[in-house]
Formats: C-alpha cells, structure tokens, sequence
C-alpha cells in the first residue's frame, strides 16, 4: 500500500535521512522508532508531501507522489506530532473544512461528523474555538480529520502525546479497527509502549538509517536477546 | 524591582545579539533597508518642514500666530497616532494568552507594566526621532536655532512622546478596571473583544473631538488677523490637548522667547510627573486585568451551541462546497476572529479615509478662496492615486506579503491535503484582493464626487487605481512566495523583512508611476503612456500569477536547521 525507496533528505549540513526503504503493506501497522534526531518526523513529513525529499520515490496505493500529488494524497490521512490549527475556528469547522478539502460532500460530512464527535466524546466543546481546546482535545480533533475521508493509508506521527489514558485506548482501538477493515498505518514514534502493543512489524531508525526492520520477535532474534525481552532493551541493543 | 527590568532589557539585548548570529549580513542589509525608508521619510518632512515656513515667511501680511496654528496641527495628529498606536501595540502584547505566565507567575510580577511602558517608549523611539528631527532640522534652516534651542526641542518632542505613551497605558488599564468594575458574577464584561472596542471607541470619540475642534477653525481668516488674535484663537482652540505646551514651546523657541520656553518646558514636565504617578496608581490593577484575560484559554467551553459557527443564509452560496470555497471560508473566518489583524486593518484603512477627508475638507477651504475646484485637482488626483497606493502597499505588506510565511505551523493541513497549491494562492488573493479592490472603487467614487472630477478623468483614474490595487496584490503575495519566511510566525516581523522592504521600494516607485502616468493624462491627454501603463501591468502581473505555482510547490514549510 505504501511503499518508499532510496528515500534521502538533505539539509544544509545535515544529513537527516540516509537511503531509508521500506513497504507498509495492506491491513498492516508498521512503526518507525528511534531516538530524537533520528529522521522519523522529516521522513513522514516526505511522505505527506510536505517536504521534497532529496533522492528517492515514494508509491501510496501505485500513485506516485512526486508525479500526481493530489491523487495520492487523497489516499492519506495524516496526524501530526503538533496539532497546530488556526486558532480562532472551531473543531467542528475544522472537520467540516478538512472534509470540503478532501472533496467530502456537505451531507456526507454532516452525516459523518457527529459519529466521528461521538467516538473522543468531542460532543459539547465541537464548536468552541481551537485555541480553547487542550492540547490533547487538539489532537483528538486531528485524529478525526484523518478518518474523515475514508483514507487507505494513515501517516501518525507521535500518536498518543497529551491525551489521557483512556483516550489512548480509544485511540488505538480506532487504529486498529481502521487496518482490519483493509487500511494500512504508518506510526512513528519513541513511546515504544504503544509501538509493541500495536505494531505488527516495526523498523529502528538511527542517525537517519534504518537499522532493521521486522516483527518484534525477529528483532529480538537479530539483537541476540531472549524471547521476552521487552522492546525498549531491543531499542538500546539495535542503537547502541 | 528596578534591577529586575535591567536584567530583562540586558536579556533582551543578549537576544538581539543572538539574532544576528545566523544569516547576519542579510540581516544587517534589511536594518540598512529599513533605515534609508526612515531617512527617506525624514526628508520629505524636512524638505515640507524648510519648504512650508519658507513660503510662508514670503507672505508680508501673514502674522507669525499662523506659525503656532501649523505646530499645534502637526504636534496634535503626532500625539494622537503615537497614543493610538501604542494603545494597540500595547493592547496586543501586554495581555496575550499564555505569553507572560512565567513572568506573571514569578514574585516580581509587579514590573510587567513598567517593562512594557519602557518597551513601548523604546519600540516608539526610532518612528518618533524619524518624525521629529527633520521637522527641528527644518525649523533650524528657516530660523537659525542655537544648539542649545535644538537640543531643548528635541528634549521637548521627546518627552511629549513619552507622555503619550504613559496616557495610552494609563487608558489601556483605566478601560479594563472600567469593564471590571462593571462586570457581575453573571456577566463578564472584560475580554480582549470588548476592550479592543472600549479603545477604539475612545479613539473614535477623540477623533471627532479634535476634530470638531479643529475644522471650524477657517485656516485663511488669520491672514487678517495681528498676531495676539490669532495666538488667542489658536490657544483657545488647542489649549485643551497634551500636545499644547510642545506647540507652544517650539513657537516661543523660534520666537527667541527664553523665559517662555522655559515656562512651557517646566509645563510639559509637570504635566509628565502628573502622568507618572497616575500610572504607578493605575499599575496596580495590572494584574487582575491580566488573570480575567486569560480566561478560556485552557478549557474549552462545554454546552456552547451554534452561537460561533458559521451562519451564512441559505440563499448565498455555502463556500464549503468546493475546495476553492473552503480555503475562501477559512481566509474569511480567520481574518474576521482575528482582532489584532482586524484592528490593523482598521487602523490602515481608518487613516486612509481620514486623510483623504482632511485634503477634501482643504481643497473645499481653498476654493471659497476663490481657488477654482476646477483649478486645483490635477495635482491634488495625482497626490490621491500616490497616497492610495502607498496605503494599499501597507494592506498588502501587512496581510497578503506574509499570507504563506504565517502558515508555516498550520501547512501540515494545507499541504497534506489532495488541492492544488495554487487554489490556496488564488484563494489567499481573492479574499484579500477583492477588499483592497472595493476599498479602490468606493475612494474613486468618493473623489470623483468630492472634486467633481469630469466623467472621463474618473474612469481614467479608476482605471489606473484598481490596476494598481490588483498589481501591488499580486506583486505582494508573489515576493512573499518566492521569499517564504520562517523565522516568526508574526506577520509584523515578517513585513519588515528584506522581502518585506524590497515591496515596499517596488510598490511605492509604482505607484508614483502610475501618478505620473495620470499627471500626464490630465495635463497634456497622453493616453497612450496610460494604455502602455495598464497593459504592463496587467502583463507583470499574469506573468507573475503563472510562474507563482513554480515557486510554491518549491516551499518546504519547515524552519530550516543551521547547526
């Protein structure tokens, strides 16, 4: 569903990402995790088109994104790590405008909206303005923009940063629901928790190099440690 | 409580040394940039200054009281802009939400009022000596000032600046604890919506006091009149304003009167001690003012209906229904909530119709003179269609020059979205564009009808404005594009960039083009230097509009690592 090739990025006297490959198949949650500094967000900024990679080519569902940009990012849903929005709209304007930029008819969109509101219980506050919201009812608000358009592939960057625990769960229900249902997640993140309970494989970056990738068992195998070894020691094995 | 706002400033200023670590030259060039504007704008006031009392000292019968009616003038508009400035810079920087909070929330929360006084005394200083030193220079050509009287004047022009800003922060907190006091356990009058309207009202109020103040004076009547008269007239109709003692200070310097100057400066200073004690008083009530402000900016309000969501009438057109529309919708909808942006565009667009009244009210004067209104005009249409392009290239450094830059924290939506880039950029021109462009035609209107401009000569001039209007946007967003920005998400930072002044250079030549242009339309009926005028501009700016969607896919929204 995703796949990514040779990818490089170069600032000026940085290196940030070095021939990095990888493929997010169908029905899948593959993580990216890696220490600060790592690639992880310049590399998921490249997928979204936000930033032009150096070298490199990028496929989301056989559609090129350097060659047709619109059609393969009507296939993406996105979540930042910052869920920065215009502060003076709304939450429930936020939705609506994010559905009319994706091409989301009005009735579908007031039809969809109040049941996405219903799954963070969003229900009450939806039309208070943004720069009222907490960050992690921010960040709920982009949660529900990303599933709005019935993506194939959802990028997430730092899932679970300000919400409380039992969002959380529900958040990660809503990911997992989403890849049973065909879609495909690319998460990255350094909460390593929420990448072992969910992740079906995950790749270790390191100074901008993908290390390995794999089931967590099999990086367990490649680190040379026991079978229940938690990820966070097979994290420090494959960076260290 | 001293030392601490030392400290601040000496932090202060270690940032501004940091500032010029990285990419230093350029910013040291857009520092030079900005001070050539500045020295240019202290040459037109100098040479006006010099030019003015030159003439007038041509005059045998005109008593020098007329010289006391010019400064009473020019020192009342200074104070009222530096009052009303500073009340919004104030406004917009003194209360903003979670700006101050560990400041606030450290023991010595007390100094904020101070450092800010003394930062906006400072923000005022270089636009004030811009102001104000040509003006001493100007008046030293004509009359032959000692260095001594030079030094007293710009004390003087100095210390009226500074009361001004101590009256626009008393204002500021006597308007607040106003709201307070008013406001019940139900009914919460303070926010930053009603204040921003309680400041503007006072400013409206005193605009039409000075105003009505001013105008019925007849400006040509003193020409009869011996020069006691006209002081008494001229005291009687300004004694009530601040900037009084300043007026009558330069006058009594260039009269050579010692024993007034000094009167008038022990004055000003007396007044300035008032003032400061008023402050320390009023000080106190910062901090209350500043917690009710800050109220709803970290739970958002439950139960909140459709009181704020969009409202439009069924029958118009719901913009949301195409993706052009949304990105439409959302230009509108942030620039309207936005007050600080809403109060600029108030301020630019309130002293646009101010002046533009102040020459209609002149030229009217001028013709019960017997001055022809026939007569006069040609030159008095070239100055508008100047002045308008100059407040139109004030609109567009402000809104559309730092429109994409600004977007630097919010482009994970527009860029991730599948439209393309240059629906953003249409949308971003229309919503403004068409704005600057009804702003165009209702000056056009109004000047065809206050000067009776013949049919020709208005389409003509309308013509040229609104291709102005439309060129000077394109030309804005265009610059701010090629030169995207993302080291402030402050569009007022962003404005006084190199880009920022590279427009501004551009636009204003323009614009005296295009004055040039319809000079020589209503004096020798060159219509083909019109023709030529219009069809480059409409050329630039399609050329322009098409190579735009280049340079934007080449934007890469991020804050480029220097390490």
């Amino acid at each position: 569903m995703l796949k990514v090739k040779n990818l490089t990025k170069n600032f000026p006297r940085i290196k940030a990402v070095k021939n990095v490959s990888f493929e997010v198949r169908e029905g899948e949650i593959f993580s990216l995790i890696g220490p600060n500094g790592s690639g992880k967000t310049t590399i998921i900024k490249m997928l979204t088109g936000l930033i032009k990679p150096t070298e490199g080519n990028i496929c989301v569902n056989d559609i090129d994104l350097s060659k047709d940009p619109v059609k393969a990012k009507a296939q993406i849903g996105y979540i930042p790590d910052d869920p920065f929005i215009w502060s003076t709209i709304t939450g429930f304007e936020f939705l609506h405008l994010v559905g009319a930029l994706f091409n989301i008819k009005e009735k579908q969109r007031n039809r969809k909206i109040p049941k996405l509101l219903e799954i963070f219980n969003l229900k009450g506050i939806e039309h208070s303005y943004f720069e009222d919201y907490s960050r992690g009812n921010k960040q709920k608000f982009t949660i529900l923009a990303a599933f709005l358009h019935d993506p194939k592939v959802i990028l997430i960057d730092e899932p679970i940063v300000g919400l409380d625990p039992k969002s959380v769960d529900i958040a990660l229900e809503q990911f997992k629901k989403f890849t049973k249902q065909g879609g495909s997640i690319l998460l990255v993140t350094h909460t390593l928790r929420v990448a072992e309970e969910i992740a079906d494989r995950i790749g270790v970056l390191d100074k901008g190099r993908l290390v390995e990738t794999g089931t967590i068992a099999e990086l367990r195998k490649k680190a040379e440690l026991e079978e229940n070894t938690s990820l966070d020691d097979v994290y420090l094995k494959l960076t260290e | 409580m001293d030392l601490i706002i030392f400290e601040i400033f000496k932090y202060q200023f270690k940032s501004v040394k940091r500032y010029f670590r990285s990419r230093g030259i350029a910013k040291l060039i857009t520092i030079f940039l900005f001070l050539i504007l500045i020295f240019g704008v202290g040459i037109v006031i100098y040479l006006v200054t010099k030019n003015i009392f030159v003439n007038l000292q041509g005059y045998e019968n005109l008593n020098i009281g007329f010289y006391l009616f010019i400064f009473e003038n020019y020192f009342t508009v200074l104070f009222f802009f530096i009052v009303a400035s500073s009340i919004f810079f104030l406004l917009f920087s003194l209360f903003r939400k979670n700006k101050d909070n560990l400041f606030v929330s450290s023991p010595n929360f007390k100094v904020i009022p101070g450092y800010y006084l003394i930062k906006t005394v400072l923000a005022s200083l270089i636009p004030h000596l811009a102001l104000v030193v040509p003006v001493v220079i100007g008046l030293n050509k004509v009359f032959d000032l000692s260095y001594l009287q030079i030094f007293f004047l710009i004390f003087n022009l100095t210390v009226l600046m500074i009361i001004a800003v101590i009256v626009s922060m008393t204002v500021l907190l006597i308007c607040g604890k106003f709201l307070l006091a008013v406001s019940s356990k139900n009914i919460k009058l303070l926010n930053l919506k009603t204040l921003t309207i309680l400041c503007l009202s006072l400013i409206f109020a005193f605009t039409v006091f000075t105003w009505k103040q001013i105008v019925p004076s007849n400006y040509f009547e003193f020409w009869g009149f011996d020069t006691s008269a006209t002081v008494e007239i001229v005291v009687k109709t300004f004694g009530v304003f601040p900037s009084h003692p300043t007026a009558m200070f330069v006058f009594n310097t260039i009269l050579d009167s010692s024993r007034l100057m000094f009167y008038y400066q022990f004055l000003q200073l007396g007044i300035l001690i008032t003032l400061i004690l008023i402050f320390h008083v009023v000080s106190k009530w910062f901090f209350e003012i500043w917690q009710v402000l800050q109220d709803g900016s970290f739970v958002a309000r439950v139960g909140i209906k459709n009181k704020i969501t969009r409202r439009i009438p069924q029958i118009l057109p719901r913009f949301f229904k195409s993706q052009t529309g949304a990105l439409l919708e959302k230009e509108f909808i942030v620039l309207k909530r936005n007050m600080k942006d809403f109060v600029w565009l108030l301020i630019i667009v309130g002293t646009w119709i101010v002046l533009n009244g102040i020459i209609v009210v002149a030229v009217r004067s001028l013709s019960s003179y017997g001055a022809s209104a026939s007569n006069l005009p040609s030159k008095v249409y070239v100055y508008e269609i100047a002045m308008g392009v100059y407040f139109i290239t004030a609109l567009v450094l402000r809104f559309l020059l730092p429109s994409f830059s600004t977007e630097r924290r919010t482009a994970w939506i527009l860029g991730t979205v599948p439209i393309k880039l240059q629906n953003v950029l249409y949308a971003k021109l229309f919503s403004y564009g068409s704005f600057f462009i009804l702003l165009g035609l209702v000056i056009t209107i109004f000047n065809a009808v206050a000067f009776d401009m013949s049919l020709l000569n208005s389409y003509v001039f309308g013509l040229i404005f609104i291709t102005q209007i439309i060129a000077v946007s394109i030309l804005g967003i265009f610059l701010g594009i090629i030169f995207p920005s993302f080291d402030s998400d402050d569009a007022e930072a962003l404005s006084t960039s190199i880009p920022g002044l590279l427009f501004t250079f551009i636009s204003i030549l323009y614009g005296g083009l295009g004055a040039l242009v319809y000079s020589g339309f209503i004096e020798n009926m060159q219509i083909g230097q019109v023709l030529l005028f219009l069809f480059s501009s409409i050329f630039i700016g399609v050329v322009m509009l098409k190579s735009a969607p280049y340079f934007l896919r080449r934007i890469e929204f991020i804050k480029k690592l220097e390490a």
